[in-house]
């Protein structure tokens, strides 16, 4: 017989201590996302007084800002089923063209916007009128990248154009990012040039070609969310073949019930799947190495099950031991 | 078993009061909670015939957009207010500050004009659900600037599972200001010249926090439960079984449903999940692993309860 374990209240109160713990010790200190950008990326364009008057981009307006156009990437969502980063775009004209507001801008001369993102089209800004804001679409893989969830790792790079609608000619920008963190993804944003001596640590694109990097993977809570419900399978699956086993040895009965616990079982595990955060598509790699050999072994001992049920004598016996 | 009929006066008397109050406190958390307008924008501080409805009317937290509603409600040399809107008496322009969106309200003489919507933008994230909460913010400019004393009253619309808090900033640095200006002076001194700032904070209902609360205490009342059927067959006060099994697989099964059930249906991995939902998955689990064992292992299996004669 199988020793009776009691166990001690002290016992019960450290095990649930350590719960609490883990639980506090995530509420505060796990993060659900993170985005990050360099010092040239996320600080904005600053016109203090003075600090451009020796620029080249300055022409001695009032406000003493420089003729620039400074586009603020704010990163929106991932949209996973079209592999695409959606950032919101709004377009910050300073100095000649423009004063730079919260969402958008007021224009005080014409200008184009161009941006290499999906669907969009050139953007007319003209005077006396806000700037229009832009969904900036960018692919994330045009392969099936998602298939390595979650360790799938996306890269790419925003290119923008300001252009000044008179005169044709490329008007200076610079870009700046919003540090807004998108659930389950580490998202970080960098660009490469030298900044300008006044601009505060700021890169300005002269020649009106801006481009900043971005890199997009999963957040660590993803990970730990991934492992935790993978071990679920795995639990389910063990608990299944030890039963399995037991009954094929002889050593336990067949019985309804337990063809009733291997069917919610595999019920659950079509539900743990459907919770993978993300909602990453069927037929990605985990699919086939956890997922799919999971429920395939399920339903196959579940058979074994009704096999032994319906042929053994021992179907649904009662256990008469006295204990 | 003999109860002292005193102590189960007292047991009834303290289960009424507790589902008394479990029944009252969202009632009065929803009616005491609500959401806060700014002092200038209820339409009891200032006065004037160039009035506009300003409010938030949808927010969409997945694609961090937010929908401010303008709705114009003109008097006097300024126009007629009709039900909708206003039939209007000058031409009228003013500045909006949207992401999307025409990114301004115009109307000319004699137009009459209803609300009209803009998107502008929502920062935040749901990581931290049920308390999660967002900024978002519109500007106003009258480009005329010969408009003045600009009145703006916000109405409080119905967000579903939301709530938004008003303020007014001032548009300029304290410094463009008369010296020793209350933050009431520089936000009427920006209204007269035909400007306004607005920002809002976005919360969850406090009846959808207590829902998601519930829920939550529901799970682990549940989770509390399976541990302490599974306690008592570990340590041998009752028998392992199949129907253990299958108690603790429809409570695994129930999780989900409950999961599904939270309001405003937040994404798969917030921190709800990670200290609420995931480790009540894994004790479920090591529940049934630890049952699977003890039915296999012991004499005791499936043994029914036999009254003795």
């Amino acid at each position: 017989m199988f020793p009776k374990i009691n166990l001690q209240n002290n016992h019960t109160k450290i095990i649930f201590s350590a719960i609490i713990l883990i639980a506090v010790f995530l509420a505060i200190f796990a993060r659900g996302g993170t985005t990050s950008a360099d010092n040239h990326s996320k600080t904005l364009l600053s016109c203090d007084p003075g600090q451009w008057s020796t620029s080249v981009y300055y022409a001695d307006n009032v406000g003493g800002c420089p003729d620039l156009v400074e586009f603020y990437l704010l990163p929106s969502f991932v949209n996973e089923a079209a592999s695409e980063l959606v950032n919101r775009l709004v377009t910050a004209p300073s100095g000649l063209y423009g004063v730079a507001e919260r969402n958008s801008g007021f224009t005080n001369r014409a200008f184009m916007v161009d941006l290499d993102s999906v669907d969009t089209v050139r953007i007319l800004n003209t005077p006396g009128k806000t700037t229009t804001g832009i969904n900036s679409r960018s692919k994330m893989s045009t392969k099936n990248a998602l298939f390595y969830y979650p360790f799938d790792f996306y890269a790419g790079e925003i290119t923008l154009q300001a252009t000044d609608f008179q005169t044709k000619s490329p008007i200076p920008s610079t870009v700046s990012v919003g540090i807004q963190s998108l659930s389950g993804w580490k998202l970080k944003f960098f660009q490469s040039g030298e900044p300008d001596p006044e601009s505060k640590d700021k890169i300005i694109y002269g020649d009106g070609l801006a481009k900043i990097s971005w890199e997009l993977e999963r957040a660590n809570v993803i990970f730990i969310a991934i492992i935790l419900l993978i071990f679920l399978m795995l639990i389910a699956l063990v608990s299944g073949f030890t039963i399995t086993r037991s009954i094929s040895t002889g050593n336990r009965p067949p019985s309804m019930n337990l063809l009733l616990w291997l069917a919610t079982i595999l019920f659950a595990i079509i539900q743990v799947r459907g919770n993978f955060p993300g909602n990453p598509p069927l037929g990605i790699l985990i699919d086939y190495i956890i997922v799919f050999p999971v429920l395939s072994l399920l339903l196959l001992l579940g058979i074994a099950n009704t096999f032994f049920w319906l042929a053994r004598k021992d179907w649904d016996i009662e256990n008469e031991k006295i204990v | 078993m003999i109860i002292n009929s005193k102590l189960l006066f007292k047991w009834k008397v303290a289960v009424s009061l507790g589902l008394l109050l479990f029944i009252i406190t969202p009632i009065l958390i929803s009616s005491l909670i609500r959401p806060t307008t700014d002092s200038l924008l209820d339409g009891n501080a200032l006065k004037s015939n160039y009035s506009l409805e300003i409010s938030i009317s949808k927010i969409n937290v997945e694609e961090n957009i937010a929908t401010v509603t303008i709705t114009p409600r003109f008097q006097g040399n300024y126009g007629e207010p009709t039900r909708n809107g206003s039939l209007t008496f000058k031409d009228v322009e003013l500045l909006v500050d949207s992401f999307q969106g025409s990114g301004k309200f115009s109307a000319q003489i004699g137009q009459v004009v209803g609300r009209q919507e803009f998107k502008i933008l929502l920062k935040g994230n749901s990581w931290r659900y049920p308390f999660d909460s967002y900024r978002t913010g519109i500007g106003l400019t009258d480009s005329k600037f010969e408009n003045s004393s600009l009145l703006l009253k916000e109405i409080k619309e119905y967000l579903p599972g939301f709530r938004a808090n008003s303020k007014s900033i001032p548009n300029y640095r304290d410094d463009l200001y008369p010296i020793d200006s209350t933050r009431d002076e520089k936000i009427i001194s920006d209204l007269n010249k035909g400007i306004a700032q607005i920002e809002w904070r976005v919360m969850r209902l406090p009846g959808d926090i207590y829902a998601a609360l519930l829920l939550a205490i529901l799970m682990l009342i549940s989770a509390g439960a399976s541990v302490s059927v599974t306690r008592a067959v570990w340590s041998g006060k009752r028998p392992p079984s199949i129907n253990a099994l299958a108690w603790l697989a429809a409570f695994l099964f129930a999780m989900f449903q409950i999961r599904a059930s939270l309001p405003g249906t937040p994404p798969s991995g917030t921190l709800f999940d990670l200290i609420i939902f995931y480790p009540i998955l894994i004790v479920l689990l090591a529940e049934m692993a630890a049952v699977v064992y003890l039915w296999i292992r012991r004499d005791d299996w499936d043994l029914k309860n036999v009254p003795k004669n």
